[in-house]
């Protein structure tokens, strides 16, 4: 009996020593999703990767490849070619000499870091990217927008530098179809 | 766009709303000219000023033919014109595309870009928008957001279209709602069939 108590024991420590082991790489992989215990990158490795990563992104090089995939306009975008860089970027440091796993899993901190570093990384500094406040059904806010130069038959009174939004709602129950867009 | 235009024609206004830029030169450039036409890779950099803002506008009507012929400009999306807003002699600002009713309007960056603020719509964003005749509140939604088939909209319509005339019929504009506004993108391709059909289903039996 006593042998058998000593053997559970010896198990149970054997358990808490596997699951303290487990949270420990677990605090780690959030530190750094790396997946290994030694290999969180430092702060002021990501801060160089993204800096790394600024400059691939406007370089005449990738510009012309952005180019190129966009304009063949099939199923690649310029997406895949910054996915191509960021991968380059982390093996110029170090990264992914292990495996595809290895390299995956350092892109993913790279991209993890870019929102704490947006005076490095343009492209989130400049993402206004938003869900915004407004739902189906709601009241279209008062919004004035600044049409093009009036026409001299423009049903909308000359001489005012805006339209409310509202008012080019057809009163009639037609709808109004809103694109909103730039060129780029 | 303009093949759902023409195929809506009158039973649908168009308002083309110029945002900022999503990918300027000095800002984000990724030099696409995946929805540019022959025209190349757009180099724009980001209009701050009304004036600015309204060239490229003005530019982006005429390129994509939003406007009528005689409303055209010098500008051009190359950047080459971008900046010069004194040149634009886009002579009006409404047009129509078969039969359609079309605006072009820009979001002032010189006022604080209200329709950003207020529509979320970077980098490109759909809208139907539609003020009802018939009282009761918004047309057609069924309450939680959803939306509904072609169906769903045309029932909802016979049944509004009874419900009035058994009120008398009067119609009085309710204030303009959103019917429809698709997902906000970030990066990828807008997906343009549901708001057609909620456009479509909008337009049906508008009376």
């Amino acid at each position: 009996m006593a042998e058998a108590v000593a053997t559970l024991e010896a198990q149970l420590a054997s358990l808490q020593h596997q699951l303290a082991e487990s949270k420990a790489r677990a605090r780690s992989s959030r530190a750094c999703p790396l997946g290994r215990d030694d290999a969180a990158i430092p702060e002021a490795t990501l801060v160089a990767m993204l800096q790394h990563e600024a400059q691939s992104r406007l370089n005449p090089a990738t510009q012309q490849q952005y180019s190129e995939v966009e304009a063949a306009n099939g199923d690649t975008s310029w997406m895949e070619v910054t996915e191509g860089l960021q991968r380059a970027t982390v093996r110029a440091f170090g990264f992914g000499g292990s495996g595809d796993l290895e390299e995956a899993e350092a892109v993913a901190a790279l991209r993890l870091a870019a929102p704490r570093y947006p005076e490095v990384a343009f492209w989130v500094r400049h993402n206004r990217a938003r869900r915004g406040e407004l739902t189906r059904n709601a009241r279209v806010p008062a919004v004035a927008l600044a049409p093009l130069q009036w026409a001299p038959d423009s049903i909308y009174p000359s001489g005012k530098d805006t339209v409310a939004l509202e008012d080019l709602v057809p009163l009639d129950a037609r709808p109004l179809a809103v694109v909103a867009l730039s060129y780029s | 766009m303009l093949a759902l235009a023409r195929e809506l024609g009158t039973r649908a206004d168009w308002l083309f709303v110029y945002i900022a830029e999503a990918h300027a030169t000095d800002e984000w450039p990724i030099a696409s000219s995946r929805f540019n036409g022959a025209r190349g890779a757009v180099h724009l950099a980001q209009t701050r000023t009304l004036a600015s803002r309204r060239a490229a506008a003005a530019a982006f009507a005429r390129d994509f033919g939003l406007l009528s012929e005689s409303s055209s400009s010098s500008s051009s999306s190359n950047g080459s014109g971008s900046s010069n807003s004194s040149s634009t002699t886009m002579s009006g600002s409404s047009s129509s595309s078969g039969g359609a009713a079309v605006t072009v309007c820009v979001d002032d960056p010189e006022r604080g870009e209200p329709f950003a603020e207020a529509f979320a719509p970077w980098p490109v964003r759909l809208f139907v928008l539609q003020k009802g005749k018939r009282g009761g509140g918004p047309r057609r939604g069924n309450g939680d957001g959803a939306s509904l088939n072609d169906d769903e909209c045309a029932a909802t319509d016979a049944a509004a279209t009874r419900a009035a005339a058994g009120a008398g019929g009067a119609a009085v504009a309710e204030p303009a709602r959103v019917r429809f506004l698709s997902a906000p993108r970030n990066g990828g391709f807008i997906d343009l069939e549901p708001f057609a059909d909620a456009l479509r289903c909008a337009a049906a039996d508008p009376l």
